[in-house]
């Protein structure tokens, strides 16, 4: 096995708030790329406050928040107040001698700081920078704040998520267009890398969150684009599939999904359910018959299911050839036997959070040994390490910068959810 | 064809994908410069040529809809794998070929002797993609899958809908491009390592995991939070606003926070609010909390998606208008982006698609060729191995391509 990292020799510099910037930083670093992470005592990261219950023993709560922790693995750490001047200084020294900067601060930050493409190209003109914004950086939408849960209504898929009723109270907010624009960044920034090893020349990647959303629901433009057709959420059942949907099982709130994707699909099922005359009803034995029927379908599957539990289902109807899968709750997945034999489960040490599980890696690689996912860096943890052995400060020079302020260890404001 | 410089141009990508994910993955490589070329099987090529939409409901396998998206900027082969000549012929491309992503399921790549440590030996620098639903090993790897049950097994779906009732899956098939975008950035990483250091590399990623370590995720609130989540929609958290709530002409979505909520009441036009004992601590809003609702409700009831979406931008409040499909296509701001650009094919006719999921400076997104007819590229391709037409049409007659 090699042991060079994919991205071995590739210096990114992040400023990174919330989900969307410091995921993509985190792929890049499972990657093996050197991800140096750029907070600021003056206003630190929202999610460094938990959501989740924290039980360390740490006098420092903003160490100890998992929402941070599982964007931020594998990371350096430094702090560097933008707005002073000799903060600026020495962000622009890191910047000379790295690869890739990329933000997704809102429009208008990087130009209040004078950290804009235009800026960082005077002191490296190869450098590869990614701007991540919610509708881009000029237009109408410009100016606005935008979140996960907000793109994900003006990107069209919340109006693609409801029960099928068209209520849109009922659709839970959800953050997968911040994973979305996490996963587009980072592709975005390899695309600039490579181009820039071809030419020699860097880039300036313009990326909004809400394309790359729109883009995942491309077949709906699509039946826009040919018959003038608006798409509306089918809740759990699909336009071709019948049955498909989620079924109550045994328990306190314990679910089964199945799929079925043929009428021999359906006559096996009916076997499973030990109801093989189903498969003789007339009203089922053509698919068009068993879509404008399920709901129907949908009780005389729901009886069944609730008599056994979801797992048993799921292996029944996998051993049939049925897609089928249990709605795995938090412990479910903890527990799951192809989570722990496919090895995503790790467990990371932190000095103030303490010993804890957490997912780990999306790939496997066959050649190349993975970076070892080193604990989210607390505030300021390599500010000596970054600020002199790579950016070149000297003593005198840091030590002004502590005395300033411009960097530390220690918010100088608590940060708020 | 006219020769565009961009990024990715010089890169050979051999595509034996089909349907969603996989494809999704090719088709951002060969939309910013990659040489894709599509390898399907001949009669019916990719399912995804049958599942539509078409125009007017009339299926054509040169007119589906997700076909046509998901394969722009690609040329397509016709190629039997099931023959010992489809074999051989894959593997004179693979030695021309600097990627190859499959999506097939397990096993069938080594049962054709197509595996990576074959691979391998005809081309060391090559760097080989496995995109599947569960992972090339484990209990699960040969599980049937569809996008809900793979949602739903991954402890996503758990969280998404109303707790009275039934979790609800997320939109379309978001899940499946999600894991051809992870794969295709992963593919590219290797890629340059590949470039760089001549050296191969095999990549073994799944749609199951990508989702159970996406960034927000099940292991995570178990070992902190323990038991399950909960599903929790607008009505169970009323304030901060997170969710959808009715206006005059639709839906809004908030992803409100307690830092925000003076700018929320800057919103709706009552800044003076966030002074107001009544409401400005989270201990006393619980108590007055209908009070709240009806300035908030009837507010938002009284104005347009529109409305709200340019008072939140005024206040700084993330909030946005429940957009479908037509209002997207329709948006002012989004055509002034340039979101969405007109395709021609010939068969299909010219078509709006979703464009550049982000812009470059230079040598960025652009559409060389629309997505291909069934084979449209077998002279040009296999005549550059040296195949004649006669050699064509033998094979041709042999069910190869």
């Amino acid at each position: 096995m090699q042991s060079g990292f994919l991205l071995a020799d590739v210096r990114v510099v992040e400023i990174g708030e919330g989900r969307v910037g410091p995921g993509a930083g985190l792929l890049l670093a499972d990657l093996g790329a050197e991800v140096i992470k750029v907070e600021s005592i003056t206003r630190v990261d929202h999610t460094r406050v938990s959501t989740l219950p924290v039980t360390a023993a740490s006098s420092k709560p903003w160490e100890c928040s998992p929402g941070f922790m599982i964007r931020n693995h594998g990371k350096l750490g430094i702090t560097l107040d933008l707005a002073k001047p000799k903060g600026r200084q020495a962000f622009m020294r890191l910047i000379k001698v790295s690869d890739i900067f990329f933000s997704n601060e809102a429009v208008g930050v990087a130009e209040k700081l004078g950290i804009t493409y235009e800026d960082l190209v005077k002191v490296n003109p190869q450098i590869v920078y990614l701007s991540s914004t919610g509708f881009g950086r000029a237009g109408a939408y410009a100016k606005h704040v935008a979140m996960g849960g907000s793109i994900d209504a003006a990107a069209g898929l919340f109006g693609l998520r409801d029960y099928g009723d068209g209520d849109g109270r009922a659709v839970s907010p959800n953050t997968h267009c911040d994973s979305i624009a996490a996963a587009t960044n980072a592709f975005a920034i390899l695309v600039g890398l490579y181009h820039r090893k071809k030419t020699g020349r860097g880039t300036f990647l313009d990326a909004s969150m809400v394309e790359p959303s729109i883009s995942h629901i491309g077949e709906a433009i699509m039946d826009y684009s040919m018959n003038r057709r608006i798409w509306h959420s089918l809740g759990n059942r699909d336009i071709a599939r019948s049955p498909q949907g989620c079924y109550r099982c045994e328990g306190e709130d314990e679910w089964v999904t199945l799929s079925v994707s043929s009428d021999e699909e359906w006559q096996r099922l009916t076997v499973v359910m030990d109801k093989p005359q189903l498969a003789r009803y007339e009203r089922f034995v053509n698919v068009l018959d068993r879509l404008r029927n399920q709901d129907e379908l949908d009780k005389l599957i729901g009886a069944w299911t609730i008599q056994h539990r979801k797992f048993e289902v799921t292996h029944l109807l996998q051993q049939a050839g049925i897609a089928a899968g249990a709605v795995s709750n938090n412990a479910d997945i903890y527990a799951d036997p192809h989570v722990k034999e496919r090895g995503l489960l790790e467990v990371i040490e932190h000095p103030e959070a303490g010993s804890h599980t957490y997912a780990s890696r999306l790939w496997k690689l066959a050649e190349t040994e993975v970076p070892k996912r080193t604990h989210a860096p607390t505030l300021g943890e390599h500010n000596d390490y970054v600020l002199r052995q790579i950016a070149g400060l000297t003593p005198e020079e840091m030590a002004e910068l502590e005395q300033e302020k411009i960097i530390g260890t220690t918010p100088l404001v608590p940060p708020q959810r | 064809m006219a020769t565009i410089d961009q990024a990715l141009s010089g890169m050979k990508v051999l595509d034996l994908t089909h349907y969603i994910a996989g494809p999704f993955c090719t088709k951002l490589l060969a939309d910013y410069g990659a040489d894709v070329i599509k390898i399907e099987r001949p009669g019916n090529g990719d399912g995804a040529r049958h599942v539509g939409p078409f125009p007017g409901d009339i299926p054509d396998p040169e007119k589906s809809g997700l076909f046509l998206y998901l394969n722009t900027n690609k040329r397509s082969i016709t190629l039997n794998l099931k023959t010992q000549t489809g074999v051989d012929i894959l593997k004179k491309l693979v030695k021309q070929a600097d990627i190859l992503v499959e999506s097939f399921s397990p096993g069938v790549m080594s049962g054709l002797g197509l595996d990576y440590q074959t691979l391998k030996q005809i081309k060391p620098q090559l760097v080989m993609t496995s995109l599947s639903n569960f992972g090339q090993s484990g209990p699960y790897r040969d599980w049937k899958a569809t996008e809900i049950t793979l949602y739903a097994l991954s402890g996503q779906m758990y969280k998404l809908g109303d707790s009275a009732r039934e979790p609800l899956k997320h939109a379309l098939n978001v899940t499946q491009y999600y894991a051809g975008k992870i794969a295709s950035l992963v593919t590219l990483a290797a890629a340059l390592r590949a470039g760089d250091k001549s050296l191969g590399e095999y990549i073994d990623t799944s749609i199951f995991e990508i989702l159970v370590c996406d960034i927000d995720n099940a292991i995570v609130d178990y070992d902190y939070g323990g038991g399950k989540s909960t599903r929790r929609i607008s009505k169970d958290r009323p304030f901060p606003p997170f969710g959808g709530f009715p206006v005059k002409d639709g839906y809004v979505a908030f992803q409100g926070a307690e830092r925000w909520m003076p700018r929320l009441f800057a919103m709706i036009g009552k800044p003076e609010l966030k002074d107001d004992p009544r409401f400005s601590k989270p201990a006393n809003r619980k108590k007055h909390e209908a009070e709240l609702n009806e300035l908030l409700f009837s507010w938002l009831l009284d104005h347009t998606k529109q409305e709200v979406f340019e008072a939140g931008g005024n206040a700084r409040h993330p909030v946005a208008p429940v957009f479908n499909t037509e209002d997207l296509v329709k948006d002012s701001h989004y055509a002034e982006r340039g979101t969405f650009i007109e395709i021609e094919h010939p068969v299909a006719g010219t078509l709006t698609y979703p464009g550049a999921p982000f812009k470059m400076s230079e040598a960025g997104f652009a559409i060389r060729r629309p997505a291909p007819l069934l084979g449209e590229h077998n002279e040009e391709i296999y005549g550059g191995l040296g195949y004649s037409a006669k050699d064509l049409a033998i094979l041709r007659s042999c069910g190869v391509i």
